[in-house]
């Protein structure tokens, strides 16, 4: 079947009308690779994932329901679950930190602790309050995220509508928090509004240079999701929370009227302070829904090391994102991972053992998993897949680095097919790919040792998605096809000359 | 149909007969109520007043121009010939349909063709056969509509004021209103895809709207399952229905998408609840089913904003897909009503209002604009004056006269009015008291048996004795509402108004009342913790099959124990917990004090004690919600629930207690804001779908707190003292206890509740230790409705270390 379809693309014209459907390998395919492995959980155990947090062999999930298990022996055959604190609201965030757990609540940031080590909470602590809800249930409040400087970050949803409790200052907004500060209550430090225009902000993360990324999920001024860096005085995009700007605390400028209709490149251009993500994810071709992210700096998942594991909430898969600076900005790709986890993807946490804790919920939205909750993890099975590792941008194309070395006789510009688009900045929910176009590929040149390939594109334009396609190549031991062969290059800027 | 009767003011009829305190109840002979009775149904006393008959004065009957809209086809000929008798029904008619105004013409209402069978089957679970005679009910087909049916059904009382009549859930009306008048079905032909109405009306929450006899605004037959086939674009509800065949048996996953909501039924059981008044949002549901044909209804409402609506399948051999319309049949039954009364013939009309005022139809039926003469004094002789001869507008009166005159020699003592009331009520009807009453055969065989409890979990309870099993209060309230109390019986109680109840709760304790029957057993903690052992599994296990609170026995379901202090006087409680068998023969009640002594009795009153604290009693060990419920309900420890509560704010946590007393502490505010007893908390609008919902109280007896005086000493005389106040956190202790954290001003507090067993319910007692700087308290007597009992009283300031006590009682 994959191999069907290969040929077809190599034969067939390569004008899409769309970015058509990504040749999928069934998930079976995926588990040669990647093994799904379900943690058993008792009938009571509601397992809402909102956090993940792993200490030693014990692995923290707080919930949607407001209630912090802590499951002992999570990684091996018998886990044993235990109510470690209940009554939280909605917590949407865990981390483990200098021996207190951090969680974001609807309405604040608190710390928790087991202080006479019985197996339950004692002690909680609120870290930060203060940022105003209106009760509606959009008001999400995800994190913390603990940046290189100490500060903890937070993202607020933007609500749908201002009821009950009226309209709320700060929504759509990333903010932070100073521990131990000299703020308005002592100990408690008031938080500091730094980021605007976010919309369903449902992953904060620290990147390994400490720095703080977030994924956005499509809808209004979402033209698709993304995941982009958190820097202070940024503007995201969505109008809603942007009347916040004004006030004293505000960290970001008023980007003054917001047109709807905005070519994106356009946006970035004329809005102040409007801060393109650093990779686009197409919608529908790779998720719908991303919402938690882990990098892997140790290497657990083989080839690829240093990349971005990302949850997605719908598609009920994680996919993978590699980044590089391009003047001075991140930006990077976007590439399928494992699919068929059980229920959507909130959150995702290396486990002490080296696999990936997937926290499951889809309530309230639905999911390609049919299950409503639960705790899965993926397992590298320690066999590298023959498949595209790492795009990057060179100023004539892109340099597609593989995990095997590549077969040099399939290496030629019909084996890879090039796509791109752009998207409108606009208030409708969602945006379709605009100028939907081909581009020829007139050179591909294949490194010594077989694992790089440049391909020169022609026509190449910044601030657009370029899908890249690698149907046509081989491995060059055993002629394998590609494991996904595909990948989703967010070209905001080309390097500035030949590499 | 039910004979025809005209009621007797109970509180005339009361006057006239006798108390008779303490004493046994002698029946009066059965001939003398069948006389009393036909006296009061013919309704003599409209015309023949007397010192006796002042028992006879009629009530008002039904208001004659919506009486008459009752009668479509004849305008009510047939139905004044065979009630009143007489060869002027046809000018009667005329002139009932002159002033009934005119009635819409003879539109088809859509039912659903899962009604009849429904309607069927509810005729003969409610015992509908106690009363009506079944081709009285039959011949409604051949006069009204469905629409005026099931609104009668819904809520008998303003059609007929003042007779006792059950009242139907809008479903349920809608069925047996179906069944009812199935003589008027026309069936469409079954076509391919999903019958659907349109129903405009404004959506204001997530919840399912009651769409049971609304117009529709639009309705036909689709292919295909969408939100575009609403009438307008906004605040609109869709139904589908269709016969849908299942290819295969197994497990089948339907998925409802929506923007805003959606609920899927397969054969009237709920399958998915997609609620939310939100973009797109998906839930699914699986259920296991046969091959063959299934009835599927799919509701959707549409608020503001965007709509849509999917609904998909899944299952053997088939992947998730659209609902598909070749496997949908529609067919729509429409009920016809018979066309209205031609307009009546002016000079007709006009003999009939002639005859209506000689007929003196005035004396009980409601006069006001139809043109009736105020009827004058009564143109008869007193009762004791007449002699027997034929009455003009009562057949056969010389029959009811010469019982009458034998039955009035001897008035109606209380056991006597009593038993009258019951045979005018229709009490007998279903009810034995004395051995005497009771469901007909033809009604009896209607009746389900839901649980496994014989003829205890079909038939009506006996009422011999209810005086003394009863207190008079219950008797009261469950007459006038019309209460069930019997989760196991289908059968439903009429209401009969807040007027007659009081008077029956009156007579019962009159005539089966003892001295002593209302002595309370002392109330003290130890005998109710008693008592809670007692009831629990591992004790006598009465929550086997006793629900309690709400929450479902583990096995059959019985009667609620929180009722039951309410309900039952406590001698009889005692006794009956003693000799089950003696006080009812064959009863599945078990004994289980046997032997009587001193210990049993002990046991049965730690049991009164604890049932004395209602639905607030400690929860019984053993019980658990049920699957699928979101109720919250501490039974070991203090459970905590973070939520938006109504009317506080959108950061609040709600701890409740297994002493069954709850507080909500709003944490925006830093302050304890609610306390209430009961039922903890339904955690479902936090925790299904998007959640997100203002929750409110289950229990009872909520008490809205006003904030206490508690301010920074330091900041006495300063705007900053009171307000400046946030909560720090909290520390759980080691009962799971939450001591909560609070600063106001520079000081800083630890503020706890704790439950305390007291009669009447539990209390709460509020410690507030000061842990930081000067508290300055100055608490008044009263919070809300709660009196509070503070420790040290008055005004003063605390220190660190320092505490105030608190007792909240309400």
């Amino acid at each position: 079947m994959v191999n069907a379809l290969c040929l077809l693309c190599l034969l067939l014209p390569q004008e899409p009308a769309s970015p058509g459907p990504v040749p999928k390998a069934p998930a079976a395919d995926e588990d040669v690779y990647v093994q799904i492995v379900d943690v058993p959980l008792p009938e009571h155990v509601v397992l809402e994932v909102g956090g993940l947090a792993v200490r030693g062999e014990d692995l923290f999930v707080c919930t949607r329901r407001g209630e912090l298990w802590r499951i002992e022996g999570a990684e091996t055959a018998t886990p044993r679950c235990m109510l470690w604190a209940e009554g939280l609201q909605e917590p949407l965030g865990l981390l483990d930190h200098d021996g207190w757990l951090y969680c974001a609540q609807r309405g604040e940031l608190s710390r928790l602790r087991d202080r006479d080590g019985d197996g339950v909470m004692d002690e909680l602590e609120t870290v930060a309050s203060g940022w105003p809800l209106s009760g509606n249930y959009h008001e999400y409040c995800f994190g913390p995220a603990l940046a290189a400087d100490g500060t903890f970050w937070l993202t607020l949803n933007k609500p749908f509508g201002d009821e009950p409790f009226g309209r709320a200052d700060w929504r759509g907004w990333a903010i932070r928090i100073a521990p131990g500060g000299t703020g308005r209550t002592g100990p408690y430090r008031e938080f500091e509004p730094v980021c605007a225009g976010l919309r369903s902000p449902a992953g904060v993360g620290t990147a390994p240079d400490g720095s703080i990324f977030y994924t956005d999920n499509q809808g209004e001024w979402c033209a698709t999701s993304k995941f982009a860096p958190l820097e202070v005085g940024d503007f995201h995009g969505h109008p809603w929370g942007i009347e916040s700007c004004k006030l004293p605390e505000s960290r970001v400028a008023f980007p003054g009227e917001v047109k709807s209709g905005l070519r994106i490149d356009e946006a970035a251009r004329t809005i102040p302070n409007f801060r393109l993500p650093a990779v686009w994810i197409p919608y529908d071709l790779l998720g719908r829904s991303p919402a938690g992210f882990v990098w892997d700096t140790a290497g657990n998942f083989g080839p690829f090391r240093g990349q971005v594991f990302c949850g997605d909430q719908y598609s009920s898969e994680v996919f993978r994102m590699s980044l590089e600076r391009v003047g001075g900005r991140w930006q990077g790709a976007c590439y399928p991972f494992r699919r068929g986890l059980k229920s959507g993807i909130t959150r995702v946490a290396w486990g002490s053992r080296g696999s990936l804790w997937c926290g499951l919920t889809n309530r309230g939205w639905g999911s390609l998993g049919a299950a409503t909750y639960g705790l899965q993890r993926l397992v590298w099975r320690d066999v590298v897949p023959f498949d595209l590792l790492e795009v990057t941008a060179r100023d004539d194309g892109f340099r597609l680095r593989f995990t095997l070395p590549v077969d040099a006789a399939t290496a030629s510009p019909a084996a890879f097919t090039v796509t791109s688009w752009t998207y409108d900045h606009h208030e409708t929910y969602g945006c379709p790919p605009r100028e939907l176009r081909p581009h020829a590929v007139d050179g591909a040149r294949i490194s010594a040792d077989g694992s790089e390939v440049d391909l020169r594109v022609q026509d190449l334009v910044p601030t657009r998605v370029y899908e890249l396609r690698c149907d046509g190549v081989r491995s060059r031991d055993g002629a394998r096809p590609p494991w996904h062969g595909i990948a989703w290059y967010t070209r905001n800027a080309a390097p500035a000359g030949p590499r | 149909m039910r004979a025809l009767w005209l009621p007797v003011a109970v509180s005339t009829l009361a006057a006239s007969c006798s108390r008779t305190p303490g004493a046994a109840a002698t029946a009066p002979a059965p001939e003398a109520l069948a006389a009393w009775l036909a006296v009061a149904r013919a309704g003599c006393g409209r015309c023949h007043a007397a010192p006796t008959e002042a028992a006879m004065a009629p009530e008002r009957g039904p208001d004659l121009r919506e009486a008459v809209r009752w009668h479509r086809g004849d305008g009510g000929v047939a139905f004044l010939q065979r009630h009143h008798g007489g060869d002027d029904a046809p000018d009667l008619a005329a002139w009932l349909v002159s002033i009934g105004g005119r009635l819409p013409p003879a539109a088809g209402q859509h039912v659903s063709p899962a009604a009849f069978a429904r309607g069927e089957r509810l005729l003969g679970e409610l015992g509908c056969q106690a009363c009506h005679a079944r081709a009285g009910l039959e011949s409604l087909a051949a006069r009204t509509d469905h629409r005026r049916l099931a609104a009668f059904l819904r809520d008998p009382a303003p059609h007929r004021p003042g007779v006792p009549h059950v009242r139907l859930e809008p479903a349920e009306a809608d069925a047996v209103a179906a069944w009812l008048l199935r003589a008027q079905l026309t069936t469409t032909a079954p076509e391919p895809g999903f019958a659907w109405q349109c129903f405009e009306r404004r959506i204001e929450t997530a919840e399912l709207p009651e769409l049971e006899g609304l117009e529709p605004s639009a309705s036909g037959v689709a292919p295909v399952i969408d939100a575009s086939l609403g009438s307008r674009e906004h605040h609109f509800a869709l139904r589908f229905e269709a016969a849908l065949d299942v290819p295969a048996t197994g497990d089948w996953t339907f998925v409802c998408g929506s923007d805003d909501s959606s609920w899927l039924w397969i054969d009237d059981t709920l399958v998915v609840r997609n609620e939310g008044l939100a973009p797109h949002h998906r839930e699914q549901g699986t259920v296991r089913l046969e091959a063959g044909r299934h009835e599927v209804r799919v509701v959707f409402t549409q608020a503001g904003g965007g709509r849509s609506l999917e609904v998909l399948w899944q299952g053997p051999g088939v992947d998730e897909q659209p609902l598909p319309a070749a496997r949908a049949t529609a067919t729509r039954s429409v009920l016809v009503p018979p066309a209205p009364p031609a307009p009546p013939d002016a000079e007709a009309a006009a003999r009939g209002l002639a005859a209506a005022n000689a007929r003196r139809c005035a004396s009980c039926h409601a006069p006001a604009d139809t043109g009736l003469a105020e009827p004058g004094p009564p143109p008869a002789r007193a009762w004791s004056a007449l002699r027997g001869g034929p009455c003009p507008q009562v057949p056969g009166a010389e029959a009811i006269w010469s019982a009458a005159v034998a039955a009035f020699a001897q008035p109606l003592d209380t056991a006597g009015a009593l038993q009258l009331a019951m045979l005018r009520d229709g009490c007998l009807s279903c009810h034995v008291r004395d051995g005497r009453g009771g469901l007909p055969p033809v009604a009896k065989k209607g009746l389900a048996e839901v649980e496994d409890l014989g003829d205890e979990g079909r038939l009506p309870p006996d009422l011999t004795a209810v005086g003394r099993r009863l207190r008079p209060a219950w008797i009261e309230q469950v007459l006038a509402e019309g209460r069930s109390v019997r989760p196991y019986l289908r059968l439903r109680m009429p209401p009969v108004g807040a007027e007659r109840a009081h008077q029956y709760a009156a007579w019962f304790d009159a005539v089966d009342g003892r001295p002593g029957d209302d002595d309370e057993v002392p109330f003290t903690a130890e005998r109710a913790q008693l008592g809670q052992k007692l009831v629990s599994v591992g004790g006598r296990n009465c929550v086997t099959c006793h629900p309690f609170a709400g929450q479902k026995a583990l096995g059959p379901q019985g009667m609620d124990l929180s009722i039951q202090h309410a309900r039952l006087r406590p001698a009889w409680l005692r006794e009956w917990l003693l000799e089950p068998n003696r006080l009812r023969p064959g009863t599945r009640m078990p004994a289980l004090w046997t032997r009587g002594d001193a210990a049993d009795r002990a046991d049965v009153d730690a049991i009164a004690a604890w049932l004395s604290l209602g639905e607030a009693a400690p929860v019984p060990a053993g019980l658990a919600v049920p699957k699928g419920s979101y109720v919250l309900l501490p039974t070991d420890r203090p459970r905590l629930h973070g939520a938006f509560l109504k009317g506080l704010s959108a950061r609040c946590v709600a701890v409740g207690t297994p002493e069954r007393v709850h507080y909500a502490y709003d944490v925006a505010h830093a302050r304890l804001a609610w306390i209430w007893r009961g039922a903890f908390l339904d955690a479902e609008g936090t925790w299904s779908g998007r959640a997100g919902k203002l929750l409110e109280p289950l229990g009872t007896d909520r008490v809205v707190l006003e904030d206490l005086g508690l301010s920074d000493a330091s900041a006495a005389g300063t705007a900053a003292g009171a307000d400046d106040r946030e909560v720090l956190g909290r520390t759980m202790d080691a009962d799971g206890h939450p001591h909560w954290r609070v600063r106001i001003g520079s000081a800083e507090i630890e503020d706890t509740l704790r439950p305390r067993l007291a009669s009447g319910g539990s209390e709460f007692v509020r410690t507030i230790r000061v842990a930081k700087g000067t508290l300055h308290a100055h608490i008044a007597p009263t919070s809300g409705e709660a009196r509070l009992d503070v420790s040290p009283a008055g005004t003063c300031d605390l220190q660190p270390g320092q505490s105030l006590e608190i007792v909240y009682r309400w």
